[in-house]
Order: structure tokens, then sequence, then C-alpha cells
């Protein structure tokens, strides 16, 4: 089986060009340094790539809002890759 | 119906209880639709308006519906190409009207339409039509889509909910009513929200226009109103209208988004959007914004970063323009472009150059935080003359600002201790509280948190508040007053 959290890990280390980076579930945009609309979207289309999978702009939006965490965005990786 | 009035109020208070009153969720529904058509008519003021109405809403069903059926993406294309047109046309944007000849029976020029609430319609149906076309939108048919569309604390000027929310909230109808503390508190966010329009706002803006207009001879007094003036009574104004909105939507089980996040406490020009007129700018954000970007840094990798720039620019002038068809709202719409680009391309400079863990402490330094602060709050009110002034008025704003500057020196001699000294004091008083926000902002979210958990306290409240805003309508209909309008209908 995939581990997704960890090909997410990665992407994210590449993206915010930080290394140090480690995911943690309840982790959500303000916890990132430099998470904002545009690295969000570079984050989209790097794990688009990545894993080959497509977001819409809605689902793009709702990954921007407060109540959401890591936790929702690796649920979320996990039933595109599910549904195929 | 002017939202800050004793009319709104009884209107409100009489749909709150026909609708508690009806058993189930179909009736509940019906009232709700009844209410916000009551609402409406007075708002259209003739039968052109209601076939332009009737029209709009007809075309933008249709293409929906068209797209469920066949979820092509140059439907989507045409669809919203030719809603933006026919908004752009309704809107009287005469850049449009001098290239298309139109035929002079037909031209808007001659015959105007007032469409009450276009351009929130114009934001929602775009919404609707492309998460349609992802397939993330919750089912609808025509009756949901006109109750979305027209509903009555939505429709004037916004904020901007999105489909599948509001769809929660209908298919909930048939839920208890809300408990006494949740109806208490949406009260005091009604009269909280009158206060703010009728009292606060009206009061800042005939400060405006006593002092801040057109002078013979500028003081620094007038001129620094003129500056500071616009932007606190626009925030009375339309942060009034969203409380007053919010509270009729919870109030009949609707929970509207926010609009508003304390903007004034905003570091740079992007978090200022992120806190003002929050739903446009996330709507902007998600169909202008990320849409393009991703487009454009899919299709060039190695340009994303300009391209970032290019369309943050052309994301906040899109904004700007919005509220506008004049060059001061293109000047509005460059400034608000221009902010944003430079603010990304200075993080982008920072974290080149000083690194993730400086730019980290950097950004957590409470010095550079206030400085940061103080400049976009500067920034913001410059924006703001272009808001308010034509371009020519708020450039004699800005030219007479500079002049009372560079003689502030000897103006200040020519006075005695008490009045710089006053300066002074208000200036460190404003500093300390930006100083302190954060500490002070968590005590008024525990204060309000606490005040919430004691329904005779908030009862108190309420009743202070309905003796005061009786107090405000009656001062209007003493001195044949007309309720102060909400800006942001107009737009």
């Amino acid at each position: 089986m995939r581990d997704v959290r960890a090909e997410l890990q990665e992407i994210f280390r590449q993206v915010f060009d930080d290394p140090t980076i480690v995911l943690r579930d309840d982790m959500t945009a303000a916890d990132v340094e430099g998470w904002d609309s545009v690295t969000h979207i570079d984050l989209l289309i790097a794990i688009e790539r990545a894993l080959g999978i497509k977001f819409a702009t809605a689902e793009m939006s709702r990954l921007k809002e407060p109540d959401q965490n890591i936790g929702s965005f690796v649920r979320l990786i996990e039933s595109k890759l599910q549904a195929g | 119906m002017a939202v800050c009035s004793l009319g709104f109020l009884f209107f409100c208070g009489a749909a709150v209880i026909v609708f508690h009153l009806a058993p189930g969720k179909r009736l509940r529904q019906i009232v709700l639709a009844c209410v916000s058509l009551m609402f409406l008519i007075p708002l259209v003021p003739d039968l052109r308006s209601w076939i332009w109405f009737v029209f709009f809403l007809g075309i933008t069903y249709g293409a929906l519906a068209l797209v469920r059926a066949q979820s092509r993406g140059w439907i989507v294309t045409a669809a919203v190409s030719l809603v933006l047109l026919l908004y752009l046309y309704v809107k009287r944007y005469t850049l449009l009207a001098a290239f298309i000849p139109f035929p002079l029976a037909l031209d808007m020029r001659l015959h105007k339409a007032e469409v009450v609430g276009l351009s929130y319609m114009t934001f929602k149906f775009i919404h609707m039509l492309i998460d349609q076309w992802q397939g993330q939108l919750a089912p609808f048919n025509l009756w949901r889509y006109l109750n979305y569309q027209l509903s009555f604390f939505t429709i004037t000027a916004g904020p901007i909910q999105r489909y599948n929310d509001f769809l929660k909230y209908w298919e909930e109808m048939d839920l208890q009513p809300s408990e006494t503390r949740e109806s208490l508190l949406y009260w005091i966010r009604i009269l909280t929200g009158m206060i703010k329009v009728g009292l606060l706002g009206a009061y800042v803006e005939t400060a405006l226009k006593s002092y801040g207009g057109l002078w013979t001879t500028p003081t620094l007094g007038s001129v620094l109103i003129a500056f500071y003036a616009y932007p606190v009574y626009l925030y009375f104004n339309f942060s009034g209208y969203t409380d007053i909105v919010i509270g009729a939507g919870g109030l009949l089980g609707f929970r509207l988004p926010e609009n508003f996040n304390r903007p004034w406490l905003s570091r740079n020009v992007l978090d200022f959007w992120d806190r003002w007129h929050i739903t446009l700018t996330h709507w902007i954000r998600d169909y202008v914004f990320m849409s393009s970007y991703k487009a454009a840094a899919t299709a060039f990798p190695r340009g994303a970063r300009s391209w970032s720039y290019t369309l943050l620019f052309f994301a906040l002038f899109v904004a700007g323009v919005w509220h506008g068809t004049t060059d001061a709202f293109v000047m509005f719409g460059v400034l608000n472009g221009l902010g944003a680009a430079a603010t990304r391309a200075y993080g982008d400079v920072l974290r080149a150059t000083i690194g993730h863990q400086r730019l980290r402490a950097y950004l957590k330094n409470k010095t550079v935080r206030l400085i940061a602060i103080v400049i976009t709050l500067h920034y913001v009110c410059v924006c703001q003359l272009f808001f308010a002034n034509d371009v020519d008025h708020a450039l004699s704003i800005l030219s007479a600002l500079g002049t009372c500057l560079a003689n502030l020196p000897a103006a200040v001699s020519r006075y005695s201790w008490q009045g710089p000294a006053l300066v002074l004091v208000a200036a460190a008083v404003l500093l300390t509280a930006l100083w302190k926000s954060d500490a002070a902002g968590s005590f008024f979210e525990r204060a309000g948190r606490w005040l919430g958990e004691r329904n005779g306290l908030l009862s108190t409240i309420l009743c202070a508040q309905c003796a005061f805003v009786a107090g405000m309508f009656f001062v209007q209909w003493a001195f044949q007053q007309e309720p102060p309008p909400v800006l942001y209908m107009q737009f």
C-alpha cells in the first residue's frame, strides 16, 4: 500500500524548500511558513504530478480553509487515489 | 428597504416569528422564499428592471442545467463569457459601450435597468457553473437556485455564501428553533450592526463631509480627516451591514460566512484582503487567481514566479475594478494589484536572502509586525482615497497632505503645547493598542465567550441596545433623516 503521508512530506519539503518540515495531522497552513495562495497552488500541482490525481477548484479552495489540516488533506488524497 | 431602519427590524422580527411557527421544512422554505420576495420587491424600481431580473436568472439557470446535462468545457467558457458581457453591459461599463455598437433601442445608456445584487448573483452563478462542471456541486433545481440567488440576507451586498453551504442549511430547516442563547446573540449582532451603520458610520461620514471635503485653504486637521475618516466610515458601514445580515440569517437557521476579521491589523496588502470583504477575496482567489495561476504554472513551470506576480496583480486589479466603472476605480485596482504583487515579491526576496529560519524569526518580531501594520494601514488609506473620490480630488488630498507634512514643524511651532501633545498622546495610545493587539484580541474573545454563556447578561445587553437603537431611530424620525444607505448595495 502506498505511503501517502511520506510522499506528501517529501513534496512539502521540495515545494517549501525546507528539509526540516515534518508533517503532523493537526498541522494547518498557518503552521508552515510561506504557505500562501501561490505556494498552495505550487503544492497542488506538485502533488497532481507526483500522484497522478486532479484537484477541482472547490477542493483547492476547501484545503485553504482554517478548519482544514494535513489530516484532512491526506484523507482527500487517499480518497482520490482509491477512486482511481 | 434600508437594512438600518426600524422597518427592517420589524420585518426581521415578523419573519422570525412566522418562520418558527411554520411546521416542517417545506413550509419554512416557502416562508423564507416569501420573505426574500417581499424584501426584493421595493428594491426593483420598474418593469424593465424586473424583465432583466427574470432574463438574468433564466439564462443562468439554463446554462447550469445545460452543463449538468453535457459537461463540456466550451459550454462553461461560453456561458461565463456571455454572463460577464451582460454584467459589463448592465453595469454600464462605458468603455464597453464605446466599442460595441448596440442598437439604440437596446442601449442601456438610454434605458437603464436597476438589477439589485447583479454582482453577487454573477459571482454565485460562476461558482456554481464551475463547480458543477468539475463535479463538486450539490444537486440543484430551479426552486433551490432561485432561493439561493435571491435569499434576502445575501442578495444586496453579500456575503457570498457557497451553494453547498446554503443547501446544507436549506435542507435542515425542519430542525428545532435555535436555543435562547443563540437567538440573543443573533439579535445583539443585528443591533450592533445597526449602531455601526446608523450611528458610528453616519457620524464619521458627517465629519468627513463637514471637515474633509473640498477646501479653499486645507488645514492639517481637515486633510487628516479626509485621509483617515473614509476607511473608518466604510468599515462601520459595510461591517455593520454584514453584522445585520449575519444576525438575520442566523435567526432563520442560516450560518453565513464572516466578511471581516480585524482588517486594521493586517501586515500587508494580501493579508488585508484576507481580512476585508473576505468572501469576495476568497471568490476571486478561487475562481480567478488559483484557476489562472494553476493553468499558467502547469503550462510554463519555469516562469511560475513571474506568473504569480502578474496574476496576483490581475486578481487584485479585478477586485478593485469590480467596485466601479470610473477611472478612480481603475486606480484603486492598480494600487491594490501593485501592493499584492509587491508583497509577494518582497516575501520571495526575503526568503532567498535570509533563509527560512531567519525569516520565521523576522515574521515573529513584534517591532517588524508593528511597522508592517502601520505601513499597510496607510497604504490602504491611500488606495481608499481613490475609492471615495475622483482621481483629481484624491490626488489633491495627497498633495495637500504632502504640503501639510512638509510644513509640519512650522505649523507645530505656532501652536501652544496642548495641540501637539494631544496628537502625540493619541499616536502613543494607538501604537500601544497595536502593540498589544494580540493580547487585547484574546481578552475580548475570552470576554465574549464568558458573556455568551450568561443569558441574563446577554438579555441585559440586548435591552440596553434596544433602548439605544430606539433612540437612534427616534432622532432619525424627529429630524426627518433618511436611514443611512449601505454603500456596498450599489456594487
